[in-house]
């Protein structure tokens, strides 16, 4: 764990505007494209992203400056996806129609490639079938480029850890891709 | 890590999806830093009212010494601000426009309530506000605020509607987008949205607005969907400032679909007595439903 981001979550938790500035400005982008692959709109994930940053702030006081910051901010992102997946859901069924998130569908299919089907694929496997831990890894991974050893860093695992869970999201891929590939 | 060629072309694959552009950073900072003014305001509102609670309980000297307390208190800038905020009220059958110096245009329906600070638009943009009223709010850097007693509203520049009246909670937004909050949720409502409560609100409580001319009563117009009849009938005698009477109780409980004229009383009577069968007499300021 970098002690940087220690000492800053430190004066976060003293109510330290500017230490607060800094660490939005170090995980702002990561959170967007973390939440804006889940819930596909950007908005949305412009929203869910802000939420979650001003809820830190509100529990300021609550922060463990020891454990990993992207795993708290992923952790509420994720809460906040599922409150708007479930508002969703209630509003579809009240209007008597199928929910229609997360599905996959295409603007012109004619012009849909074989891997713009897998990648769509992909994306929907990732959001409907891993889970939460296993689908933060693979996103920073797949999405961000990181290397394990930085996601191991970033989430206060082990490298081990991240591999296994690599390792893992494949197989559940590959299992529920067997039409594709 | 070894792969299989399928494993191999999901790992190349994967990276390919097309994310959105990541928003200007520092304007999303300084929305961010809005809000969380407005979390801090509303902390002191909290803290101010739990010490008021606490006064019957307290011992003869602590009452003393509240009372120099106060004598201090009066002199300081929140007693200030709480003696010398600006009230305005209407009856029934009136409707007020008010323009605040912000630019802020807020249309007060009847026998409403607004009370603001003299600091607005210096310090902050806040207002409490009892009964219903239809807000356009001018977008600046202090976050405008409306405490009700179901919950606050906050926005940033928008139109919306606000009824918080003793039979229940009602917003409904037309451009833009505000936040709900109340001690346990904290929902988004956007163009279209609306929410129709009896006590607390929750996320799953938003709906869409169904009514063509939102909120009815600035188109003069009453839409009713399913809408009981002395729930009606009690926004009839707040708009024309008369009184009804039912000779049949069970009537009240009537309820009617449609949209009604409401900018005469006797066409609106008239409406109401064709939907509800039943003929009324209109005596001075007294209406009598047969």
């Amino acid at each position: 764990m970098k002690e940087i981001e220690k000492n800053l979550l430190k004066k976060v938790k003293n109510s330290d505007k500017t230490a607060f500035r800094q660490l939005f400005s170090d995980f702002y982008d990561t959170l967007f494209r973390f939440v804006a692959y889940r819930v596909r709109d950007s908005d949305l994930a412009e929203d869910i992203t802000q939420e979650t940053f001003l809820r830190v702030w509100k529990k300021r006081e609550s922060l463990v400056p020891e454990k990993s910051f992207f795993s708290l901010i992923a952790r509420i992102s994720t809460n906040l996806c599922y409150d708007h997946f479930r508002h969703i859901e209630v509003r579809n069924r009240h209007q008597n129609q199928l929910p229609d998130f997360g599905k996959s569908h295409f603007d012109d299919p004619e012009k849909v490639t074989q891997a713009n089907m897998l990648e769509e694929e992909i994306h929907r496997i990732v959001n409907e079938k891993l889970p939460d831990k296993c689908r933060s890894i693979f996103i920073l991974s797949r999405m961000e480029g990181r290397t394990n050893p930085e996601i191991a860093g970033m989430l206060d695992l082990s490298v081990r850890t991240v591999e296994n869970q690599i390792y893992r999201a494949l197989k559940v891929l590959k299992k529920n891709l067997d039409n594709y590939l | 890590m070894k792969l299989d060629n399928k494993e191999k072309l999901i790992w190349e694959v994967s990276t390919q999806t097309q994310l959105p552009p990541v928003p200007d950073k520092d304007a999303v900072w300084d929305r961010l830093v809005q809000e969380m003014k407005i979390d801090q305001n509303n902390f002191g509102i909290t803290k101010k009212e739990s010490s008021w609670k606490l006064w019957p309980n307290m011992g003869n000297k602590i009452n003393i010494a509240i009372a120099y307390g106060l004598i201090f208190a009066l002199l300081s800038p929140l007693a200030y601000n709480f003696f010398f905020t600006k009230k305005i009220l209407t009856g029934n059958a009136q409707n007020e426009t008010i323009l605040l110096s912000d630019g802020t245009k807020i249309i007060l329906n009847s026998k409403s309530k607004i009370i603001y600070g003299r600091n607005y638009n210096i310090d902050n943009r806040s207002i409490k506000l009892t009964g219903e009223a239809y807000f356009e709010v001018e977008k600046n850097d202090l976050p405008f605020t409306i405490e009700t007693t179901y919950g606050v509203i906050s926005v940033l520049g928008t139109s919306f509607n606000v009824r918080s009246r003793e039979d229940g909670f009602e917003v409904g937004v037309n451009d833009g987008r505000i936040k709900l909050s109340n001690e346990s949720y904290s929902i988004h409502l956007s163009k279209g949205q609306f929410i129709e409560v009896e006590s607390s609100f929750e996320e799953k409580d938003i709906v869409d607005i169904s009514i063509k001319e939102y909120p009815d009563w600035i188109n003069q117009k009453f839409y009713c969907n399913e809408t009981r009849l002395d729930e009606l009938c009690s926004e009839i005698e707040r708009t024309f400032d008369i009184q009804i009477k039912f000779l049949d109780q069970n009537l009240k409980n009537l309820t009617i679909t449609g949209i009604i004229e409401a900018s005469d009383l006797n066409d609106v009577l008239y409406t109401v007595s064709l939907l509800t069968k039943h003929k009324f007499k209109l005596e001075d300021d007294i209406c009598t439903i047969l």
